[in-house]
């Protein structure tokens, strides 16, 4: 039987974007304010947001961004990086420019201290092969994401898989965003598009594709994901939300995803991260949206002992709540999810950097 | 984001040109060659799409030339200025302005293609009048 798995708190800057985004806090403010409201130890970041020129970085934000780090006593887990396959208007990137292309992010992450570099699903099996010896180079762990309307079970994500355990190698591994398994839409975007004047009728009927879609189960092809979106699309103009169809059928169909909690289970040995994906804390300290009990009952049971970064993606509509809040929400039930399943969460940040470690490659 | 885009207060004019600061409706940087299109109107009346130039990091470009620039980068916390030819406004201490981005998001790609989406704000400003060649 495996031993209950202690997961590392922590947070990605990306859950207050709109808090940076809007100039209210400088990215070192930022970190400070983490560090000062206990939302670590455990610290990500998305390198095209946080970092300007990116990956690009110079000497002088690295030895910036190591002070802070020292100052805070927050520990590095997961810089993200972006498979930008779609770079150019006039073709899709190569396989050769797209390995190349992340190569200088993964050198950065390296450079910052970040143990793990979360790239994403534009990544093949053979580009995943071909990033090894630059995973091995500068001693990180590459975790592709499975986000919706991937998931586990995805015949994508599948043939990862396959090629990992062929591979057998500790560095490539997965970053599971729970996003991928949601139990319902969360209300704050319907509450949003109520206040926008939209008529119940539509918000009722999104509800129901998506109810639809959740009795079909996560989509395994694209053509069936692309018929969902052009369900939602279709009902949106039918209701006089034209202007609106394309973010509605991106959050319905792209964001709230289908799969069973128990889905993880194959993938979960190969966790080399976790997106703590959530939308909003109701007054009973719950998520009504993502199934957080259950999902750390089985990242506890599955001996998981990553970090898990609080990642808040409410702030795409919900601009009344306050982000360090609801991520403190988040993270007192994954706490007291933690102990209801047997085990505990790391805060102690001497303990969260022994588990995370540090990137330790050769020849640097 | 979408209620981000047009920056307050940063309506201006000068000569026969008008000019605005937008900001991205994303969450981080992209690169020039997503920027698909922009259209702009004041008062109601477009503000012509070859007029338009674009600035960010103090370089400028016709929007034409966007397309096929993705080694320059938009980065989040930057401004872009818009630029182009005045049209012919309504005498009101407000202005109405619209500002559509349709944007390339180039890690979402789909059987479709890149997603593309597009995001609208309007705000209400006043404008603010400087004389060809005098100080900005």
């Amino acid at each position: 039987m495996t031993a209950p798995g202690t997961p590392v708190q922590g947070v990605t800057l990306y859950s207050f974007t709109r808090a940076f985004h809007g100039r209210r806090y400088t990215f070192e403010e930022l970190v400070r304010e983490v560090a000062r409201r206990g939302l670590g130890p455990g610290l990500e970041l998305v390198g095209f947001q946080s970092i300007k020129g990116f990956p690009d970085v110079d000497p002088g934000f690295v030895t910036r961004f190591r002070s802070l780090i020292d100052e805070t006593g927050l520990v590095p887990t997961c810089l993200s990086a972006n498979a930008d396959a779609g770079l150019r208007r006039d073709r899709m990137l190569t396989d050769d420019e797209l390995v190349d292309y992340m190569r200088p992010q993964i050198a950065v992450a390296r450079e910052l201290g970040f143990p793990v570099v979360r790239v994403q699903i534009s990544l093949t099996p053979d580009d995943m092969e071909r990033l090894l010896p630059v995973a091995e180079q500068y001693g990180v762990r590459l975790g592709l994401e499975i986000h919706s309307h991937q998931h586990p079970r995805h015949p994508r994500i599948q043939a990862l898989l396959e090629r990992y355990e062929k591979l057998g190698s500790p560095l490539l591994g997965f970053v599971p965003d729970w996003g991928a398994s949601l139990r319902a839409v969360p209300s704050t975007l319907l509450r949003k598009y109520r206040e926008a004047g939209y008529d119940e009728d539509l918000l009722t009927g999104l509800e129901e594709l998506w109810r639809e879609h959740h009795a079909e189960g996560p989509p395994m092809t694209e053509p069936q994901h692309g018929r969902w979106f052009g369900q939602v699309v279709e009902l949106a103009h039918r209701h006089g939300a034209g202007d609106r169809a394309i973010e509605m059928a991106v959050n319905i169909t792209g964001l709230f995803g289908h799969a069973p909690a128990s889905d993880w289970a194959d993938v979960l040995p190969w966790a080399v991260h976790t997106h703590g994906k959530f939308y909003e804390i109701d007054a009973d300290g719950d998520e009504p949206s993502v199934p957080v009990r259950e999902l750390i009952g089985l990242w506890v049971g599955s001996g998981y002992s990553g970090a898990i970064s609080s990642e808040w993606e409410g702030f795409h509509w919900n601009d009344w709540d306050d982000p360090f809040e609801v991520v403190a929400g988040e993270q007192a039930l994954i706490r007291a999810s933690a102990a209801a399943s047997g085990s505990r969460v790391i805060v102690d940040p001497a303990e969260a950097r022994r588990l995370v470690g540090l990137p330790g490659g050769r020849n640097i | 984001m979408p209620e981000q885009i047009i920056e307050p207060g940063t309506l201006a004019a000068r000569g026969d040109r008008v000019r605005l600061s937008v900001r991205m409706p994303w969450y981080r940087a992209l690169p020039l060659s997503s920027v698909a299109d922009v259209r702009w109107t004041v008062d109601g009346a477009q503000v012509p799409h070859d007029s338009i130039t674009w600035t960010v990091d103090g370089r400028t470009h016709r929007l034409d030339d966007l397309p096929a620039r993705h080694d320059l980068w938009w980065y989040v916390l930057d401004s872009a200025e818009l630029e182009g030819d005045l049209p012919a406004l309504d005498d009101r201490a407000e202005h109405q302005v619209s500002v559509t981005l349709s944007l390339y998001i180039p890690y979402i790609t789909t059987d479709l293609g890149v997603l593309r989406i597009e995001e609208k704000d309007a705000k209400t400003m006043p404008l603010t009048v400087t004389r060809k060649g005098g100080a900005t």
